[in-house]
């Protein structure tokens, strides 16, 4: 097993050097001058050549490239051009914002949509299903700026419970978590109901009834632990984007975290941020998804005598 | 007589699906003594398994219906018993064999804690260690080396995984074990072993066992009496003898067994019945076999036949109009042993 995990962090550096590169190579070939930004428009043609040259960004596109990750091997992404702070401290301040955000989101899902999409594979076409239905397809269609300002307007205009924007409590979390989970939701729940649907009708489920084990008995313990595969991929993934794609709802709710720092530091051609941020979400989403499959592993038997095959 | 264990009577089942109702079984009608082995023989759809899912009460939810007709198991009425009685039953006094090895068992739970799981559920005065002994034990009886308890059924073939079913199925030492087509899903050295074992050990169980099959061969080799059943009823009921070597039988049995494949005599094919099965959305008016039977007269086509005994001894039952004595008794001994085994 350690082998394995071992081989799977490996095979994360390969994913990281290619996301940066492509990246990097799109930011290349996106207009504007970083030393214009820095200067300003007052500056003289001089002094925004001296700064390119000073920077670096005169050199060829693979120099340009191989500096960077020279650099970013010995800690040093960079510093913004807008703070003058290094990336990695920017970054250092805005992490617990987004990860606080995902956190209280993927709960958030989990532990709603599993219980509903369980119920709703029990009880299929009760009148609970068809509101799962229903629930499912409103908060998919949904847009989430739209539905976090009107969680906005309904809660913290109206009802004056929860504030509206700010990072400083949890209360503050509250409805940027619901906001966030709400895509969430509806996959989960879908993908609960159906993956256990189909477990539900598989002979082993008719033996454990024969053996006389109570209902929920049969549900819990010998569906519930089969449908959690697809379940838990689900999740990672969405956990993932949550991470690195908070851009829309920190906006909405002015969180400072990397999602709204992403699209600052786009909107303002901050190459090191941008760069920086784009792989911390790579890196997010590999870590994910190797736990995701360490997580199968232990669900499922059968894979880890695959991966004992393999590994040997 | 020995003392009844399981009486069944004008069982009726039904299945609501999406395309109509489908009339499972007919009128379904018999009895299993203590320790008995009864035979249950049927085509595919006959209605073999659902009487078996009957039985423990488990049809498939909302779409498989008891709608009339009664199942006794020792006094205890199992169409209206309640759900938690009927689970106090399952896997203790009546348990099951499935079809299937390869699907009946959890893929991600260890075999031992399967077994254990029976143990757990109806003999909660047993500790830890009692139970871990007893699982020992049965996979011991069953020919499993308990070393192997902690292993998953991906890691058994399919002959050790009905083991295990049967293991899973012996724990509790139930009354009445239900083996739906225990060796059909295994390859054929595999099917000797298997049966040798289950006929091992319901004898040391006392253990009674309806077993359901399409396979002849296993029926003359482990059962007491045997049933043939046609869309959803038992047109003939006999003991062995009685199926296997009188000369009266309904027509459906001399067809079922006319088509064995004969290993002494040269044939260019195969003598199969003719025609299908009838559809179960939409049964023949009276007997359901009419539109396939060689003897058919013009009763067969309009009344249901009843239930005549041919044997009063051995209580050999056939369900035929031309058994029916009241109506033509004189040639009734002249007209059935000719065709029968040709």
């Amino acid at each position: 097993m350690g082998k394995y995990i071992g081989k799977r962090i490996l095979m994360m550096i390969p994913i990281i050097l290619g996301i940066s590169f492509i990246i990097f190579g799109i930011l290349e070939l996106t207009p504007g001058d970083p030393a214009r930004n820095i200067l300003g428009d007052s500056a003289t043609n001089e002094s925004v050549e001296a700064l390119r040259e000073e920077m670096g960004l005169n050199d060829p596109f693979l120099v340009k490239y191989f500096n960077y990750v020279k650099n970013a091997l010995r800690g040093d992404f960079g510093t913004s051009y807008k703070s003058g702070l290094p990336v990695l401290e920017e970054l250092k301040g805005r992490l617990p914002h987004s990860l606080k955000l995902a956190l209280g989101s993927i709960l958030i899902v989990t532990f709603l949509s599993i219980p509903v999409g369980i119920i709703s594979a029990v009880k299929q076409y009760s009148f609970l299903d068809t509101v799962s239905l229903i629930g499912a397809f409103l908060l998919t269609s949904m847009p989430s700026f739209w539905f976090g300002i009107m969680m906005i307007l309904f809660f913290a205009l109206q009802l004056k419970i929860l504030p509206a924007t700010g990072v400083t409590t949890w209360k503050h979390f509250v409805l940027p978590s619901i906001a966030m989970a709400g895509l969430g939701i509806a996959v989960v729940v879908r993908m609960t109901r159906s993956s256990m649907l189909e477990v539900i009708r598989q002979d082993y489920i008719r033996t454990a009834r024969a053996k006389g084990a109570s209902e929920s008995g049969v549900i819990i313990k010998h569906g519930l632990k089969n449908a959690l595969l697809p379940i838990i991929t689900v999740l990672g993934v969405e956990f993932g984007s949550m991470l690195g794609g908070g851009m829309i709802i920190e906006s909405v709710f002015a969180i400072p975290g990397i999602g709204s720092m992403t699209v600052d530091a786009i909107r303002t051609s901050n190459t090191p941020l941008v760069i920086a941020s784009i792989t911390f979400s790579a890196i997010a989403i590999s870590i994910i998804n190797l736990i995701v499959d360490i997580l199968y592993v232990y669900i499922d038997p059968r894979l880890k005598s695959n991966i004992k095959r393999a590994g040997s | 007589m020995s003392e009844k264990l399981l009486e069944i009577d004008n069982l009726r089942v039904i299945y609501k699906t999406d395309e109509g109702v489908v009339q499972a079984l007919n009128g379904l009608s018999f009895h299993m003594d203590k320790g008995e082995t009864l035979g249950l023989v049927g085509e595919t759809g006959a209605g073999k398994t659902t009487t078996a899912l009957s039985i423990l009460k488990l049809l498939p939810d909302k779409i498989g219906l008891i709608e009339d007709g009664s199942i006794k198991f020792n006094d205890f009425d199992i169409v209206t018993g309640s759900e938690q009685n009927m689970r106090k039953l399952r896997g203790d006094k009546i348990s099951m064999i499935f079809q299937d090895p390869m699907t009946s068992l959890n893929p991600i739970i260890k075999i031992g804690d399967q077994i254990a799981e029976v143990l757990e559920l109806h003999r909660a005065d047993m500790t830890k260690s009692e139970i871990e002994a007893r699982v020992d034990e049965i996979l011991t009886t069953v020919g499993l080396p308990t070393s192997r308890k902690d292993e998953y059924p991906h890691q058994f073939s399919g002959g050790m995984r009905q083991r295990v079913v049967i293991a899973m199925a012996l724990t509790c030492e139930p009354q009445l074990l239900l083996a739906d087509e225990p060796t059909t899903a295994l390859d054929v050295t595999i099917q000797a072993q298997v049966l040798e074992l289950m006929k091992k050990l319901k004898e040391n169980l006392n253990t009674s066992m309806l077993l359901i099959t399409h396979d002849l061969g296993v029926v003359a080799d482990i059962c007491d009496r045997v049933a043939i059943m046609y869309a959803g009823t038992v047109v003939e009921m006999g003991t062995i003898e009685d199926i296997f070597e009188a000369s009266n039988h309904h027509p459906y049995t001399i067809g079922l067994f006319g088509s064995i494949p004969d290993l002494e005599n040269d044939a260019e094919r195969l003598n199969p019945i003719k025609g299908l099965m009838p559809d179960p959305m939409n049964l023949p008016t009276g007997c359901y076999f009419h539109d396939r039977c060689q003897e058919c007269m013009e009763i067969c086509t309009i009344q249901e036949p009843d239930n005549h005994i041919v044997d009063e001894k051995t209580n050999h039952m056939i369900k035929c109009h031309l058994f029916d004595r009241t109506k033509h008794s004189d040639d009734l001994e002249g007209k059935m042993h000719e065709p029968a085994f040709n």
